[in-house]
């Protein structure tokens, strides 16, 4: 058909309008129209008033509306009286004809009313038609976007709905999509309808097509008529629209962010015409759609593979150990969204401003390794120092070239995209792409997408660098783990430690050598005490301001060299070609505990190992260094306390919850014999000696102290030794808890009793050696020396039986400054050496200056002897001391204790040896005490002894004397008296005689009160009392011994009390005398350096003058020996017969006694001085302050 | 017929002989008086006991007696030159010497220049009538003698 022919065919209809009419009725009053739906035709029917016509009018499509000439409408006449008659109906140019195919009777008379009422009703008819497709593309848009809405994550499913849509609607007889590549060089048919292509794919070429150009480039439409005459076609597109006769297109661009993605077709096949605006309109609206929901489905798979590749990467960055595995999946996952033909990834260190490709992909350029000087000028650095995505095109790099921003590295690219990898707020790398083909092949939805894609890579890279420096650290920790644990387990051996410490770094480093240099307190220096794969290093000694040591300990952080020998720093000691051969770089943590630095973790690489330390290794390095500084410290400490437990003097014993032993240190093995591998799992209560009950009884303890919270102590109980003996113990303990609180067991010490109550024992048997030593009787008898020495020879039999001795010999010496001593007494000796005993001289002890002298300076030589010690020493000197023959027989002694007497040494106890083994040091107080006890009583009696022969000889010599005198005077008497018998009374002769006989008896009294030394009491008629100031009588007595104190380094100390005493009638020389002697006393017996107080008390009836020292002391048998019996001797004192000491409260008491008062004494236990026990001593002497007459005989003033 | 009484007799047992001489031959005139510490003079038996002891507590061991001659006075085995008067007494007073003349009871005075307190008191002890002290008068003793020999 030519172009002037009606386009629309007239399709039959059936027979059935005339029922389908009834009822009908024309909104008009000659025209009943009503819509049935009929496929998809609209059909009119009406009937002609008043004729016997009705019509049936079928409106078969229509193209356009507007152009209701080319309307071609089929009517259907109908004589419901006869046959059907179909009458074909032209409408152009408002003009009808109706074309009878067979004439109607009587239809010519009908014809213009018919014609009238078609033309009437077409008119409406094409209204309600134009309606109608209006809103049939509305519909059909409607239902496009609800069916693009619906199947909008499907975007073949969309395409085809559409071309559908416009088939349906635009009445074609084919639509279709071609999609163009992102490059925009070629397209393919992704949907059509009907479908005509089926499988085959079909490519439509963009380059070089004009009109395809046209419409992707200037994003215009093509509307071609007759297909078959488009020379713009190439043959292979022809031949396509050929095959399915294809004669008009119109092809509409898809447009979707200013870019055409793809085109929307419309065929007819068997029309050849243009499109009207109204279709090419309708078909932009459609393309418009599609483009949305193509944006939309774009969006969403973007949306979902973004998803995916986030999904995607953090499985690889978790799984994949491999950062460039990781890199090229990031590159096929970007793949899915954006053009990858070239693509980079690099990774940026900001620290060490560093550049590395992770992965490259590149058309023209070639790369390798590209400088970090180049990498720093160049668009992903650009990116890097902007924070933010860029897109480049030519004129924006030459812009940035200009200014020296960037420059260019490779082939010159169209257009390049860059995203920054960003984790953390820090940029750790640059993802880009580029075409080196068309500006347009990326946009900025591309950069959004790749920004995206780069946001999820730049979480992946970090989760990957994150995981592996968890993996690493997690690595260390379960090193240390498993160093701790076996130093828990097996032992606290620091060595161990150090080499698995050594060793982890080493291996963690990917070192070839570790050392650990620890520094040595006491010698200030840092030693190398492990080294591992560098052997030679062990043992060196580096000084603190040597080598690279000298940088760590600077700066208190590692450091590290790849270039060691070249480095400033570098110790000479290693500056040999052994070393060199062996030594490239190196890394020195320092491990730091408190503040200070324990010691120094070492890495080196071998030169040629291309192993290159860096920032990175010394950071590591000190992560390592932190729980291995932890682990050295925990290990120390635990040796220590293993060595504090192992090596406490106590028994340590530790239980679990259940009993069981879990700790036994040495001194419980000692103490109970069984060895510790052997005991620990093992119950206790099995080793308590009273087994279970005792188990009890002490977990009830145990459980009491710590309700009550109290501490447990000193429990006596008793285990069971490995012989099966019962050891007592002491037990001290308490209940163990964990950091919850929770009891986890108990600890206990033990002291093991045995010894102590072996020493008890041996203390009880020595005090009742002692007290049998002390309470032997003194013989009455010992009244010459042979006496003395059998008394002795007992003493010492006894004490040699007792404490098992082989001999004892007792030196002695008479005279108080004699330093020979002689053999007084023994016990033990054979015969031989009894016959010829040795002597014992202080000088030859060499504990005295070499004077030769044969007396001892009291007061400068005690001073040098000191006190006995029992140890080797002393007895070399003391055997050393004895001298003369058979002295060689005493080079076995066991000890020999010296005994002061006042200031003198005047004794020797030498003890043999001892039968059984013995350990001097804890005899050392009881041998003091036997010595003491032995001396003393040979002192005292010896002294005796002395004092008594001499007295003996005075008295003998006095009686002698005074018996002569008296015989004498006894003869002269009796002369007198003869002489009165035979001259006459009262010539004076008999005067004479009689004044001779009472001289003579005066003389005789004379001679025996200067001479005989009768007792105090009868001397009474020679004191003269008078009354005197008290006060003033001690005062002067004090002055009088003021220098004496002071040069014997006491100090008088004069307290007030003496100043209120009251006067008193007393014999001021006699008294003076007796107070004096108090003093003298005092300074003789106290110490030096101490003072001697005097002080008084009074009341009505007596007056107490007090002299108190601190030095000897004075028991009761002072009082018995130096007071009482002193009244006898009082004389021979006074006239310093005797030596010795203690003659002053003699002489004291006879005054006081002869004052009608006394002398007394008290004594009691000071704290040491100068290291010798010391006694606070009171001596007071006593008197009446009113004296009655009658009991004195002496004069009165 | 009145009979006169009897001279009273009196041992003096003294050694030094010298010494009392001037005092003991002024008694004699009122008392018989045999002085003397010797052994042969001593151990003579007597008929009648003596009425007096008169001791000296001291006795050396040799004398020069009243003839002048040199005697070995009485001296006891352990016993101390100075206690032999003490001695003496107590051997008196156990009868030892009653066929001598000393019986046991017979009044005894020490005379003695002994100073000892406990010899004295020894002697105390062995009942005597008097101690006195050399050296004393004549008048003393015979005040003492007279007091005695009167009771």
């Amino acid at each position: 058909m030519g172009s002037s022919e009606p386009q629309i065919l007239c399709i039959f209809q059936d027979n059935t309008l005339p029922e389908r009419l009834n009822g009908f009725q024309s909104q008009e009053d000659n025209l009943a129209i009503e819509y049935l739906p009929w496929d998809d035709r609209v059909e009119v029917k009406g009937k002609i008033k008043d004729s016997p016509f009705r019509f049936d009018v079928a409106l078969l499509q229509v193209p356009d509306i507007k152009k209701i000439e080319t309307l071609e409408i089929v009517a259907v006449i109908k004589d419901y009286y006869r046959d059907i008659e179909i009458v074909y109906i032209s409408v152009s140019d408002d003009r009808f004809f109706v074309k009878p195919q067979q004439p109607l009777p009587g239809y010519r008379a009908y014809q213009p009313l018919v014609c009238a009422e078609i033309f009437h009703l077409l008119s409406f008819f094409c209204r309600q038609v134009q309606s109608r497709r209006e809103r049939q593309m509305l519909e059909g848009l409607h239902k496009l976007t609800l069916g693009i809405n619906e199947k909008s994550v499907d975007l073949t499913d969309i395409l085809k709905l559409t071309c559908r849509t416009a088939v349906e609607i635009m009445k074609v007889d084919h639509s279709g999509f071609v999609i163009y590549e992102k490059d925009l060089s070629s397209g393919r048919v992704a949907a059509e309808f009907p479908s005509i292509l089926g499988d085959e794919a079909v490519e439509i070429p963009v380059d070089g097509i004009e009109r395809e150009e046209k419409l992707v480039f200037k994003k215009e439409h093509i509307d071609i008529q007759n297909l078959m005459e488009d020379t713009t076609l190439n043959e292979k597109l022809k031949a396509i629209y050929q095959r399915w006769c294809i004669r008009s297109i119109l092809i509409v661009p898809v447009v979707l962010n200013q870019k055409v993605i793809a085109s929307f077709s419309l065929d007819m096949m068997q029309k050849c015409r243009h499109f009207y605006e109204d279709e090419i309109e309708f078909c932009r609206k459609l393309a418009a759609h599609v483009a949305l929901a193509i944006g939309n489905a774009r969006h969403l798979k973007e949306i979902s593979v973004l998803y995916e590749i986030g999904l995607a990467l953090e499985e690889q960055s978790v799984q994949t150990g491999d950062i460039k595995k990781i890199a090229g999946s990031i590159r096929d996952k970007a793949a899915q969204l954006v053009d990858v033909k070239n693509f980079f990834l690099i990774s940026y260190d900001e620290k060490r401003d560093y550049y590395e490709f992770l992965f490259h992909q590149d058309e023209m350029d070639v790369i390798s390794t590209i400088p970090q000087e180049i990498m720093r000028n160049s668009f992903s650095a650009y990116v890097i120092r902007q924070k933010k995505p860029q897109i480049l095109r030519p004129k924006d790099i030459d812009y940035l070239m200009e200014k020296g921003e960037l420059k260019r590295v490779g082939h010159e690219s169209k257009v390049w995209l860059g995203a920054p990898l960003i984790a953390r707020d820090r940029v750790i790398g640059v993802m880009s792409v580029q075409s080196y083909t068309h500006e347009e092949a990326y946009d900025e939805h591309d950069l959004t997408i790749l920004s995206t894609i780069a946001g999820q890579a730049a979480i992946a890279i970090d989760n990957y660098r994150l995981l592996q420096d968890l993996r690493q650290q997690l690595l260390q920790i379960n090193a240390l783990y498993d160093a701790t644990k076996v130093i828990m387990q097996e032992t606290p051996n620091i060595s161990g430690l150090l080499e698995k410490i050594v060793r982890e770094a080493v291996e963690f480093s990917r070192a070839q050598a570790g050392q650990f240099i620890s520094y040595d307190s006491a010698r200030k220096v840092f030693r190398v005490v492990f080294t591992y794969n560098l052997d030679e290093l062990k043992g060196m000694e580096f000084a603190p301001d040597e080598g690279m040591i000298s940088q760590v300990i600077k700066t208190g952080k590692g450091q590290f060299t790849n270039d060691y020998f070249n480095e400033s720093y570098a110790s000479g000691k290693l500056d040999i070609p052994e070393f060199r051969a062996k030594i490239q770089g190196m890394v020195q943590v320092p491990l730091q505990w408190e503040g200070n630095i324990i010691g120094i973790l070492v890495m080196t690489s071998r030169p040629g190992d291309n192993r290159v330390f860096s920032q990175v290794d010394v950071e590591q390095l000190e992560q390592f260094a932190r729980p291995a500084t932890i682990a050295i410290s925990i290990s120390r400490t635990i040796s220590f306390q293993q060595a504090l437990l192992q090596s406490n003097p106590e028994a340590i014993i530790a239980l679990n919850n259940k009993g069981k032993i879990t700790e036994f240190n040495h001194t419980s093995e000692q103490i109970m014999g069984y060895r510790k591998r052997d005991i620990l799992g093992k119950f206790m209560g099995d080793y308590y000696y009273d087994g279970l009950e005792e188990t009890r009884r002490m977990k009830k303890i145990l459980d009491e102290g710590e309700s009550n919270g109290r501490p447990v102590k000193d429990i006596h109980a008793g285990v069971k030794g490995k012989n099966g003996d019962r050891i007592p113990i002491l037990f001290s303990g308490a209940i163990l808890k964990d950091e919850f609180g929770q009891r986890i067991g108990s600890i206990g010490l033990m002291r093991d009793l045995r010894e102590i109550t072996q020493i008890e024992q041996e203390f009880h048997k020595q005090q009742a050696i002692l007290a049998e030593l002390e309470s032997m009787p003194q013989d009455s008898s010992i009244k010459e020396l042979q006496g003395l020495k059998d008394h002795l020879r007992r003493m010492l039999e006894k004490t040699c039986q007792s404490c098992r001795l082989k001999y004892m010999v007792l030196f002695a010496g008479i005279a108080e400054k004699d330093t020979v001593l002689q053999p007084v007494a023994w016990w033990g000796l054979p015969e031989d050496i009894v016959s010829n005993q040795p002597l014992f001289n202080w000088r030859k002890t060499e504990l005295l200056p070499r004077t030769g002298d044969t007396e001892m300076d009291i007061r400068q030589e005690a001073k040098i002897i000191t006190e006995w010690l029992p140890n080797e020493e002393w007895r070399k000197r003391i055997t050393g001391g004895i001298r003369g023959q058979n002295k060689d027989y005493f080079q076995g002694l066991a000890c020999g204790v010296p005994v002061r007497l006042a200031d003198n040494y005047r004794s020797l106890l030498v003890f043999g040896p001892f039968i059984e083994q013995n350990d001097l040091m804890k005899m050392e107080k009881f041998l003091k005490n036997i010595a003491l006890v032995i001396n003393m009583r040979a002192m005292s009696w010896l002294q005796a002894i002395y004092l008594q022969a001499r007295r003996k000889e005075t008295e003998n010599a006095l009686e002698l004397v005074t018996h002569r005198a008296r015989m004498y005077l006894q003869q002269i008497t009796g002369k007198f008296s003869l002489i009165k018998q035979k001259v006459d009374r009262g010539t004076p002769a008999a005067d004479k005689a009689q004044e001779g006989e009472r001289l003579a008896l005066h003389t005789a009294r004379v001679i025996k009160h200067v001479l005989c030394g009768q007792s105090a009491e009868m001397e009474r008629e020679d004191y003269t009392f008078q009354c005197h100031s008290l006060a003033a009588l001690v005062h002067n007595c004090a002055a009088t011994f003021e220098e004496r104190a002071r040069e014997n380094k006491r100090e008088i100390r004069l307290d007030d009390s003496i100043d209120n005493l009251p006067q008193a009638e007393v014999d001021d020389r006699f008294l003076s005398v007796a107070i004096g002697y108090l003093i003298e006393n005092a300074i003789k017996y106290s110490f030096e350096e101490t003072f001697i107080k005097i002080f008084s008390t009074y009341d009505l009836k007596t007056a107490t003058i007090i002299v108190q020292d601190i030095g000897e002391d004075m028991d009761d048998r002072a009082r018995e020996n130096l007071i009482k019996p002193g009244k006898r001797w009082t004389m021979s004192a006074r006239a310093r017969q005797i030596p010795g000491s203690g003659f002053g409260l003699w002489e004291s008491s006879v005054i006081a006694v002869a004052h009608e008062g006394h002398v007394d004494f008290f004594s009691i236990p000071y704290k040491p001085v100068q290291g010798r026990p010391a006694h606070q001593v009171k001596v007071w002497l006593t008197i009446p302050l009113k004296q009655e007459k009658g009991n004195l005989s002496g004069k009165r003033r | 017929m009145t009979v006169q009484r009897k001279r009273r007799t009196i041992f003096y047992f003294e050694d030094d002989v010298d010494c009392i001489n001037e005092v003991v031959n002024i008694l004699k005139e009122q008392y018989d008086i045999i002085l003397a510490a010797h052994w042969p003079v001593i151990k003579i038996k007597r008929e009648f006991p003596f009425d007096l002891v008169i001791i000296d507590l001291m006795i050396h061991r040799f004398s020069i007696d009243e003839s002048g001659q040199e005697v070995e006075n009485i001296s006891f085995e352990g016993i101390s030159w100075k206690r032999t008067g003490v001695d003496f007494l107590k051997r008196i007073r156990i009868e030892e010497y009653v066929e001598f003349g000393f019986s046991k009871d017979v009044p005894v005075i020490i005379a003695s220049a002994v100073v000892d307190y406990n010899v004295k008191q020894e002697a105390h002890n062995l009942k005597i009538s008097h101690y006195i002290e050399k050296p004393f008068t004549l008048g003393e003793i015979q005040e003492v003698i007279r007091k005695i020999l009167a009771k």
